[in-house]
């Protein structure tokens, strides 16, 4: 098979089961680099499951089993010999539910690099934090509060200091999980707009139930039903003029 | 298609519905209006005109209906795909709709006119197209209710028939002229009518691509549907 140099992460009969409970069904699915791509589907249908497979996430769930093959790049994800730690220092998470540090705005996004040592000093370590609050657009708001408690913000705030806390590792990956869910419409338009930014530097990963936000915001959009992958394609020709019915009953509004 | 498949939120299923039947009320007063100024030119007989004349009130009342109705279906139900491509083409038919209410009324204006001078008559493809004109909207219409992509198809190729007898009748009309100027009063008027007979096979022909949009994305009936 050609190897296509855009693709980020491929999937390979990937299954995942909960105990006795199959969440995935051979999945097999390819993610382009420094796009976005979108996960849609009912709850349930194992969008999320597929998300959390990607930064091993699942390994904190005790009866959780991963079979088949997740690649990112050339290495294999669930490789046992894999260090987790630096897996999850290239993807970044951003949750439904904002949740900054009980700590400053400042200590939310240092924490990253602090830990992880990409600092030599507190000049580069407070660069790194302007930055990333910057491409996180929220360095304007928040730059004469550095030091309050992230968790002061507005709802639509911390989830973005969560983005620039994510971003300040400098990570490949962004995996999103209905990131705007909570959040009013001009705290989703702005968190839109940094996606369309974010996504220049990016592979942007973002599971929304909003149908609408899906097809603004993305590149390649991945239907899912029942644990399995029912159709990926371009956002343009899934929401407009899908090749399943599933599919066009799922995005209209008529699935039952 | 999943039209069939209803909605969970079954009143938008019940606001689809309802638009197809405005347009289908809006439809039938077209076609009436259609037939009575088709009337008045093959009879030659001006008596139903200035009731056509009138009768396009109603049909533009319910064209603004069409459009403040989708206006709110598309602000409530934010409709995508299938649902979308049927609310935006419903709006067009209703516009192709009101086209051919104009047109009627145009007819009947000449009408008018015509039957002020004597019959032209040896125009013998004359009731023949107008029978055709008025078939092929009627089958685009039905098209439109069975969501028949085939019926849309057929409607479409007729178009070729309708310009061609459209090209006969008006050289005939000016072979009728030629040999006698004192018809070329009502002969003018005709010609103009028969253009309009001729624009009234374009809208259905629009009708029906508005259908291939609906079932299949995409409007080109050149590419996608020809054998």
């Amino acid at each position: 098979m050609k190897k296509n140099d855009n693709i980020k992460i491929i999937t390979k009969d990937l299954c995942v089961f909960y105990g006795e409970k199959q969440a995935l069904f051979d999945v097999s699915i390819s993610i382009n680099a420094k796009e976005t791509t979108a996960l849609i589907g009912p709850s349930g249908c194992g969008k999320s499951t597929l998300l959390r497979c990607f930064n091993r996430m699942n390994d904190t769930i005790e009866n959780c089993v991963v079979k088949g093959n997740i690649n990112i790049d050339d290495a294999n994800v669930n490789n046992p010999e894999i260090d987790v730690v630096q897996l999850r220092t290239k993807i970044g998470m951003v949750f439904q539910k904002a949740n900054p540090f009980p700590k400053s705005i400042f200590d939310n996004v240092a924490y990253g690099p602090k830990i992880h040592g990409m600092a030599n000093n507190k000049l580069e370590l407070e660069e790194i934090v302007e930055n990333s609050l910057k491409q996180a657009g929220l360095w304007e708001e928040v730059k004469d509060r550095l030091n309050q408690p992230g968790n002061g913000l507005s709802g639509g705030q911390q989830q973005r200091l969560c983005i620039a806390r994510a971003i300040a590792v400098r990570p490949e990956i962004i995996l999103m999980d209905e990131p705007c869910s909570a959040l009013d419409p001009i705290a989703t338009a702005n968190i839109e707009e940094l996606m369309d930014e974010l996504k220049k530097e990016f592979t942007i990963i973002i599971v929304t139930h909003n149908m609408q936000q899906a097809a603004r915001v993305s590149k390649n959009t991945a239907f899912f039903h029942l644990g399995k992958l029912i159709e990926l394609g371009p956002t343009d020709q899934i929401f407009t003029n899908p090749k399943l019915e599933k599919t066009q009953d799922y995005i209209t509004g008529r699935f039952g | 298609m999943s039209d069939e498949h209803e909605h969970i939120v079954k009143s938008f299923s019940e606001d689809l519905i309802k638009l197809k039947n405005i347009i289908l009320k809006m439809a039938g007063l077209v076609e009436n209006q259609l037939q009575l100024s088709l009337d008045s030119i093959l009879k030659h007989d001006s008596k139903d005109c200035i009731k056509i004349i009138k009768g396009d009130n109603e049909i533009d009342e319910l064209h603004i209906s069409i459009q403040n109705y989708v206006e709110r279906i598309i602000t409530l139900r934010q409709p995508i795909s299938l649902d979308l491509r049927n609310i935006l083409a419903a709006m067009q038919i209703a516009r192709e709709l009101e086209r051919v209410g104009d047109l009627a009324v145009n007819i009947a204006k000449r009408a008018i006119i015509i039957t002020q001078y004597a019959k032209i008559d040896k125009l013998y493809d004359l009731e023949e197209y107008t029978i055709i004109t008025k078939n092929v909207l009627r089958e685009a219409l039905d098209a439109y209710v069975e969501n028949d992509l085939k019926m849309a198809r057929t409607v479409w190729d007729k178009d070729d028939l309708i310009d061609d007898l459209y090209a006969k009748i008006f050289k005939q009309l000016l072979e009728l002229m030629n040999n006698d100027k004192k018809i070329a009063t009502p002969a003018s008027h005709l010609s103009f009518a028969i253009k309009n007979i001729e624009r009234i096979g374009d809208h259905a022909t629009n009708i029906a691509e508005d259908i291939s949009f609906i079932l299949t994305a995409d409007r080109n009936m050149h590419m996608s549907n020809k054998d």
